[in-house]
């Protein structure tokens, strides 16, 4: 296991660093730069002193090789051109956190709410429960949040005025943009799971289960509930890394602080520092969070074996 | 269990709604301002290469510029009193007695370091060229002279010193003039301007907070010279670009104006007695320009039928509702001389030369002819590009197509591309006609100046000599009858006779304010913040 663990960092870091060197080269083939994307007016030598001044001028790889021995002997993934004075690494350490808060929360409730819904529903199977979480589940899926937001923005803050329109810093800012978050998890986690549920429930070992004598309920938590928690795991982990780099949309709505607008406007504004440092923590949670469900799946499975070891 | 379950769901409930207390109400004759930004600025640095709309915003409260311009009028703001002299064509500025937010006074080397920092080329600031009217500015930012050599001078605590080249009419309407403190400044090094803590107010307001991309609070700043005129006791900020969630704050409270264009928001509002809707002609232009380097474009017929195949009452009823006037100059009504409008003065060329060509495919056909072309317009394609894929940009090219179809006969292909590869374009050339919107400024020149060949602004290759002399010599004359002359006369060269550019729209802005909120200044070139607005209940 620890072994197993090891190596999938060690491949880690030369998946990181595929994906940084393919990202940078097609960034700086793009059409655009971060000057022209910014100001339409600006004298020739002004322009080349901004080109100098960032590492422009030079040939691409060039600059690449500069931004490895950048991370590499500073640990630094340098400075935002579109907000000068702001080092990309703080701007990723800062607005992740409020990204990480809300998406982790909506993905929490949205996993533990899913699993018991898809539960329910498997199991009162075609009976009025089974019908009313079909009809969220399909709401969830199909509704894009922005529409969700917008209609719950209206409800709360205007027709019963009990929550905040937008802002960030107090607990009940997260309300709204965690429910909006959670439907759309919710809804995927309780398809998954009701239908590995009802696979699990005709299998003999249910039988064998009841024919002991063994309480509905420990046969749900012991025998159906871990068996049929993989496949909603799997897609756990994506989830997860998704959330981090927030939602450009809820955030936007709510006017959160979060790293999605930037992530976003990193883009269109052809501010590259931020495109390649938000990528390489994009790419950085995404493989851990799916080395973490691969863990998980052996807590919860024994039989499933990481290495051949073990 | 059950029991268990039950204490944990009431738990549960509890806690939620101690989250969600009611929102609480604003106190009658409260002194607070809610307003916002579409985005968060760069920088509050004024002098810094990404200065943008919002810092400025900003700054228009948690600064004091030497001038400001309220209600239409240049009016002395971190100066007493300013004196021209037109024999040796100095400003001299006399200061007030104003402190920075940490006690310490305001002086004339404040004003003159933020001067140096903005032709110094290291600053790489935008807007340098504006302040080349200034002796030596040019040669400094060349990198050919030091930035003490500037012409500004500070021969005391409280006079400031400007010494122009040329007789310059705009100046004090152009260039910015705000105080930044040297030890200051230096002490935050790169980050000056970007944080609540790294930036130092000597305006009616001072920054007390700033959540990045969520809001910036300001409350009064006791060390300000009129501190006793300024009767907001706190001023928010909110950084959102959502319409709906716009549109709700207003509705709640949360927000107490917002500018919009949305037809069923603005009939809400207008049925809302605490509303106040206006609309104020903003100077940015939207327009066509044509690359006339282009084989087909090289020709003045063909752009000119290009031109007049436009429908601009239809267009600016189409997309924005009538919320946008029909323009058939360069510059819209908002540009003025000396409070005079523009509009006022000059007729707008376009409009006579419709007149006298009824039929745009006539004239598409001669142009075809001259250039040797098949005359025939139905075999031709043309290529219309823009720097925005919206649904309201998609629809705007729709209704182009239409236009050149059903007029000239001719096909066109919208090409719509994001921003940075759009401009990216029309710089290399890379384009045949392309469809933008720049804005204006408080200067007439401004737009003009974008013509001439040695900036080269507007993508349309194709700059003359005539044009830059007549534009030249109304930038330099004090005459105001004299510039609306000559104004009027580039303006004709670039629409219609040279026809560089096919002017849409002019932008309008309709705002909606809380009518307890009162002494809004809604002139669209304000620089005066909300030094004097107040709540009235």
């Amino acid at each position: 296991m620890k072994k197993y663990v090891i190596k999938r960092i060690i491949y880690m870091f030369f998946v990181l660093l595929i994906v940084t060197t393919i990202t940078f080269f097609l960034m700086h083939n793009i059409p655009g730069d971060p000057l022209t994307a910014l100001v339409q007016k600006l004298p020739e030598q002004t322009k080349a002193n901004y080109y100098a001044k960032y590492g422009l001028d030079k040939p691409v790889w060039e600059q690449f090789l500069l931004f490895l021995k950048g991370i590499f002997t500073e640990g630094t993934l340098g400075e935002s051109i579109r907000y000068p004075g702001r080092m990309v690494k703080d701007m990723i350490a800062k607005y992740s956190v409020s990204s990480g808060q809300i998406g982790l929360t909506a993905v929490g409730v949205g996993f533990l709410l899913g699993i018991m819904m898809g539960v329910v529903s498997a199991l009162k199977r075609n009976k009025l429960p089974d019908k009313i979480i079909s009809v969220i589940a399909i709401i969830g899926v199909s509704l894009p949040t922005f529409v969700v937001a917008s209609v719950l923005q209206y409800i709360f803050t205007v027709k019963i005025q009990i929550l905040p329109t937008m802002g960030w810093g107090e607990p009940k800012h997260m309300v709204l943009p965690v429910i909006c978050m959670a439907l759309s998890p919710l809804a995927t986690y309780t398809r998954y799971m009701r239908s590995s549920v009802l696979d699990v429930v005709n299998q003999d070992y249910i039988t064998m289960a009841e024919a002991k004598g063994m309480s509905f309920g420990m046969i749900v938590r012991r025998h159906i509930l871990r068996n049929s928690i993989l496949p909603s795991l799997t897609i756990l982990g994506p989830n997860i890394a998704d959330v981090f780099t927030g939602s450009f949309i809820i955030e936007s709505i709510f006017s959160i602080p979060g790293l999605g607008s930037y992530y976003i406007t990193a883009v269109t504004d052809r501010d590259f520092p931020m495109i390649i440092g938000s990528t390489m923590f994009y790419t950085g949670i995404y493989i851990l969070s799916l080395l973490i469900v691969d863990i998980l799946y052996v807590i919860i499975d024994p039989r499933i074996r990481l290495s051949e070891s073990d | 269990m059950k029991r268990k379950l039950t204490a944990a769901v009431i738990g549960a409930a509890m806690a939620v709604s101690a989250m969600v207390c009611p929102v609480p109400a604003m106190a009658a004759g409260e002194q607070v301002l809610n307003t916002y930004r579409l985005n968060e600025p760069a920088t509050l640095d004024r002098v810094a290469p990404t200065i943008d709309e919002s810092g400025k915003y900003i700054l228009y409260d948690a600064s004091e510029p030497l001038v400001r311009i309220e209600e239409g009028k240049i009016t002395e703001a971190g100066c007493e009193s300013y004196e021209y002299n037109e024999a040796d064509l100095t400003y001299t500025f006399k200061l007030r007695e104003n402190y920075w937010e940490d006690g310490v006074q305001v002086t004339a080397a404040d004003y003159l370091y933020s001067f140096q920092r903005m032709v110094d080329p290291d600053s790489a600031y935008g807007y340098v060229s504006d302040l080349y009217c200034i002796e030596n500015a040019e040669a400094i930012n060349a990198g050919e002279m030091e930035v003490s050599e500037l012409g500004v001078t500070a021969p005391d605590d409280t006079t400031l010193v400007v010494k122009l080249n040329e007789v310059t009419p705009s100046f004090l309407q152009v260039v910015p003039m705000y105080p930044q403190r040297q030890d200051f400044v230096e002490e935050c090094g790169d980050s000056y301007g970007i944080d609540a803590d790294k930036f130092l107010s000597c305006g009616p307001f001072k920054v007390t907070a700033w959540e990045h991309n969520s809001y910036i609070d300001m409350v009064p700043n006791d060390q300000y010279w009129d501190a006793a005129n300024v009767k907001l006791e706190q001023l928010h900020v909110a950084f959102v670009n959502d319409p709906n969630t716009l549109y709700s704050s207003m509705l709640n409270g949360t927000l107490d104006y917002m500018e919009t264009s949305t037809p069923e928001y603005i009939e809400t509002f207008e049925s809302m007695d605490d509303m106040v809707v206006q609309d104020h002609v903003t100077p940015t232009l939207g327009f066509i320009v044509f690359n006339c380097e282009d084989e087909l474009m090289s020709n003045a017929k063909v752009r000119q039928a290009f031109s007049l195949a436009i429908n601009r009452e239809m267009f600016t009823e189409v997309i924005y509702h009538g919320l946008s006037y029909p323009a058939y100059g360069l510059l819209s009504p908002a540009n003025g001389i000396d409070g005079v409008s523009f509009r006022d003065k000059v007729e707008e060329p376009l409009k006579a030369f419709a007149e006298e060509n009824p039929d745009p495919k006539e004239l598409l056909i001669e142009g075809l002819t001259e250039l040797g072309m098949d005359p025939d317009p139905s075999k031709l394609q043309v290529t219309l590009s823009t720097g925005s894929t919206s649904a309201s940009s998609n629809n705007s090219m729709a209704v182009f197509q239409q236009f050149f179809q059903e007029t000239l006969g001719v096909t066109m292909v919208p090409d719509a591309t994001e921003w940075a590869t759009f401009w990216n374009d029309c710089k290399g050339g890379d384009f045949q006609m392309a469809y933008l919107a720049w804005s204006g400024e408080v200067d007439v020149s401004f737009l003009f100046n974008l013509f001439l060949s040695d900036s080269a602004q507007m993508p349309c290759f194709y700059y003359t000599d005539e044009f830059d002399e007549i534009v030249e010599k109304a930038n330099k004359s004090t005459d105001a009858e004299e510039r609306f002359q000559l104004y009027g006369e580039a303006e004709k060269l670039v629409i219609v006779d040279q026809c560089q550019l096919a002017p849409v729209y002019y932008s309008v802005n309709r705002s909606v304010l809380r009518s307890r909120v009162k002494n809004w200044d809604y002139n669209v070139f304000s620089t005066a913040g909300r030094k004097g607005v107040y709540i009235e209940e």
